[in-house]
């Protein structure tokens, strides 16, 4: 187990080693999904959000493999508030989005830590349904 | 960042157990009214990469 932290730490390392991490990274999550997600969450999307910067078609779809593998496994309540803390929840929907429905004064993917904690505020509002969490 | 099958796969996880947190964050990036169905729209329509992945 002390090999994840490790792992998510070499997310930023070149491609061939993005390569061999996010299968470390992506394997770990499929032996453990819910302990994985309680410990690691924060660290997990922060780095993967920093990482979805100038990716290429191919390395963009093999880290939101492991994204979408990570949140299969794990209940709502347990890595949402993470997922959009760190800012990687709000790069999705923005792609689905496109550019134009978003606000000029919020841009994404120009850099490692854009994104990253901007709609803190959004989801500190945010009331959840008594549905939630239960 | 490209909008893939697993783009698509996190926001509909996201729809069906919780749309409401959906709408909350859709209206957070855009207030207008009709952002809904816009989403909706763009969804229905987008065309997404296919998942294959050369490392499998």
């Amino acid at each position: 187990m002390g090999l994840f932290p490790k792992a998510i730490s070499c997310l930023q390392l070149g491609s061939e080693n993005l390569k061999k991490v996010l299968r470390i990274i992506e394997s770990y999550i499929i032996l453990d999904p819910v302990g994985i997600m309680r410990r690691y969450a924060d660290k997990l999307f922060s780095g993967f959000a920093a990482l979805t910067v100038d990716l290429k078609p191919e390395a963009s779809r093999t880290v939101m493999n492991v994204v979408e593998v990570a949140i299969q496994g794990c209940p709502l309540d347990l890595y949402f508030a993470t997922f959009v803390e760190s800012g990687l929840f709000f790069k999705i929907l923005a792609a689905v989005m496109d550019d134009d429905v978003c606000p000029p004064s919020k841009s994404y993917g120009l850099g490692v830590s854009d994104g990253v904690g901007e709609y803190d505020c959004d989801f500190a509002e945010y009331e959840y349904p008594s549905s939630v969490g239960s | 960042m490209i909008v893939t099958s697993q783009n698509m796969n996190i926001l509909a996880r996201l729809a069906l157990e919780n749309p409401d947190l959906l709408l909350h964050f859709l209206r957070s990036v855009d207030n207008s009214p009709d952002i809904v169905s816009r989403f909706v729209d763009k969804w229905a329509g987008q065309k997404v990469s296919p998942r294959q992945s050369s490392f499998h």
